[in-house]
């Protein structure tokens, strides 16, 4: 078979894999290199779904030997297979790399014979790509469960990130779906590579060592909806895996039946509404300064689907609001549904040339139709004076928010730019 | 009623900056700071405003050392955007930026810099996007050549990431709509003026690589996630023509 078939096939099978993100790393160009990352990341097309193409993102193979229910490639499953040789690996990276196509590769596989068969593949590809054809653009590897831990070093010292994808939130879920795998040789894998990250900090603090190991972190996807797990058990995991692994980023995808089988729910459309609510308070968790048990609990374990988490946490802690924004706190200002982290850094300071007035919020960004009901500008309140949460959940839910319209996940991360980054005068 | 005053300059951000300082320096209030090719009205009194380098340099510094590196970028930014007010919008700017120094880049409530941070913002979007919109094709010499229509004059803001990125390539990038390219020789880029484009011809396998991007782009989308909005909000139907993947 010749490369381009390969690739329709190896690019099919990768798209449900949501991650995209090519930032958080600053490798350099070398002097005979080719290429270099951009802290920010740069998308570089958008697919009929609306996602943002960053990477090249293929599998090596889709030839698995599991049999995972809710997997596209599973072994019982009748679809064309592919397996591609490395040099068709390197080549369709580095001349799509030149023509600007990408910002890198995202390589992720079946498992071919056994997983270390294939991360031995993988360290072959990287270790090609870095040392022969002085590739330094942006690599993120799929790490495979079960893996010896020396290979997976060994990778580490190539790539930009790498990921273990947890799929199912319970080790429940993944006796009944994917009975091949253990939850162990998942969290392994994750805990190796946080300790390997952190041995690399301490020596380029230490000895100013400029070796890299997964400069921008490790990732996980969850999928969302093919087993009973609730939001609160899957946030709980995500706060878990960004306390414990110091993980960059745990990606929601919400599950699209690519099978009929008993075990599964029957499904007819993906959960989309859910993906965007987990994605929403994932944010919280990260940039906003919120705990997992401030958002949900056993007794109330779902997100309101028809309003965001924010706004949620706020009208059950009414009593907390109206906050003064001439004088709340930047923490407590990011708990205002309607200000984000750019407005909440704009109050701060803006503030400390003028007192702020509702006119001002508006040039500064702030979403006042939303923000309204909890603030007060100068003492002034403009939501309701009954400070009534029924009242107040009425005007925030917005009917006009179509489904088909949600983002897949936000590509926030790749819409902040800062202009100066790249600017030189002379 | 005095007069309307309208300075003209020669294209060149030296040029501006000279008018810059001329209206710091005389108590005229400009209405625009324009090119010299551009329409302007007859009732309106132009001064034609000679580059002096020596006057632009003074300017560059002021701004640099009295207000801010940042400012400095913001301010050159603004001057690619090419907007007919850009000239009075920066002028307006400056003058409550070299009173308040520093301190400006946060007082992003000031009426000055909001108009100032609108174009700026439009400008530093456009520029991110041509990061990754930008599409080079293989020419049979070697030379890697990308076409590209901005709505705002980036290609010198686009330079500097890909001599760094593709340090090691030959490349040209073409802006098609105002006749100026950029072209890299592996060691420095310069801007230079260009005519219409020859007829390039492309490297052998380069048809070859176009479709298997093609393919790619197909194939990674979600066929039943469809959503063709986001699509075009994130990737405007401006830049499409020039986009491989999509024709």
């Amino acid at each position: 078979m010749d490369a381009i078939n390969k690739l329709k096939i190896l690019a099919d099978a990768a798209k449900y894999d949501v991650s995209c993100s090519s930032s958080n790393s600053n490798r350099q160009n070398t002097k005979n290199g080719l290429g270099n990352a951009s802290e920010a990341g740069i998308c570089h097309s958008w697919s009929d779904d609306g996602r943002c193409i960053s990477l090249l993102k293929i599998l090596m193979s889709n030839y698995c030997i599991y049999d995972c229910a809710y997997c596209v490639n599973r072994i019982s499953n009748d679809l064309p297979r592919a397996t591609f040789t490395p040099e068709e690996i390197i080549d369709i990276t580095i001349s799509f790399y030149k023509r600007n196509y990408i910002e890198g590769l995202f390589l992720s596989s079946a498992v071919v014979k056994s997983p270390n068969y294939t991360m031995e593949c993988f360290l072959q590809i990287v270790k090609t790509l870095r040392e022969k054809e002085n590739f330094n653009g942006y690599i993120h590897l799929k790490a495979i469960p079960g893996a010896d831990k020396k290979l997976i070093d060994a990778v580490g010292k190539y790539v930009d990130r790498l990921s273990v994808n947890i799929e199912l939130p319970t080790s429940e879920g993944l006796k009944m779906l994917a009975p091949q795998k253990k939850q162990e040789d998942i969290f392994e894998p994750m805990k190796n590579i946080k300790d390997e990250i952190d041995i690399f900090k301490e020596e380029k603090r230490k000895y100013k060592s400029r070796d890299l190991f997964v400069p921008a972190g490790q990732t996980t996807q969850l999928i969302v909806g093919a087993t009973n797990d609730s939001d609160h058990r899957i946030l709980n995991l995500s706060e878990s895996l960004y306390n414990t692994y110091d993980l960059k980023r745990v990606y929601y995808s919400a599950f699209i039946p690519v099978s009929t089988n008993p075990l599964l729910p029957a499904i007819i459309k993906p959960p989309l509404r859910r993906e965007n609510r987990l994605y929403q308070a994932d944010w919280l968790l990260r940039f906003y300064g919120f705990e997992a048990k401030e958002l949900l609990t056993e007794e109330n374990p779902y997100f309101d689907l028809k309003i965001d988490p924010k706004a949620q946490y706020a009208l059950s802690h009414i009593d907390k609001y109206p906050i003064e924004i001439n004088r709340a706190e930047y923490k407590t200002l990011l708990r205002i549904p309607g200000i984000g982290v750019n407005s909440a850094r704009r109050i701060v300071t803006s503030r400390r040339f003028q007192k702020l007035n509702y006119d001002d919020l508006k040039k500064i960004g702030v979403v006042l139709k939303r923000a309204k009901y909890f603030i007060l500008c100068d003492g002034k309140h403009y939501g309701f004076k009954s400070m009534d949460s029924e009242q107040i959940k009425i005007k925030l839910i917005d009917d006009k928010v179509n489904l088909d319209q949600l983002s897949l996940f936000d590509t926030i991360e790749e819409k902040e730019n800062e202009p100066r980054n790249s600017l030189s005068l002379r | 009623m005095n007069q309307e005053i309208v300075y003209l300059y020669d294209n060149s951000f030296e040029g501006f900056l000279t008018c810059i300082y001329r209206a710091y320096y005389s108590r005229e209030n400009p209405s625009y700071i324009i090119t010299k090719e551009e329409q302007i009205d007859f009732l309106v009194k132009t001064i034609e405003v000679d580059t002096d380098l020596e006057k632009s340099k003074k300017v560059y510094k002021a701004i640099q050392e009295k207000i801010s590196e940042d400012a400095l970028i913001k301010v050159f930014t603004v001057f690619l955007s090419e907007e007919k007010d850009m000239g009075t919008i920066i002028l307006n700017y400056l003058r409550v930026a070299f009173k308040m120094g520093a301190q400006i880049d946060d007082y992003n409530i000031h009426p000055v810099v909001i108009e100032i941070d609108k174009i700026y913002k439009r400008v530093g979007i456009e520029k991110h996007r041509l990061l990754g919109l930008t599409r080079f094709k293989e020419l049979q010499n070697g030379i890697f050549y990308a076409q590209l229509e901005p709505v705002y004059n980036v290609v010198s803001l686009l330079a500097p990431h890909f001599s760094t990125r593709l340090n090691n390539e030959r490349w040209i990038i073409h802006d098609i709509k105002r006749g100026i390219a950029v072209f890299y020789n592996k060691k420095e880029w310069v801007i230079r003026n260009i005519d219409e484009p020859e007829n390039f011809i492309i490297s052998e396998a380069e048809e070859g690589y176009q479709d298997m991007w093609r393919e790619y782009y197909k194939h990674i989308a979600i066929g039943n996630r469809k959503n063709t909005r986001q699509k075009k909000a994130y990737m405007p139907t401006r830049y499409w023509k020039h986009l491989v993947e999509l024709y």
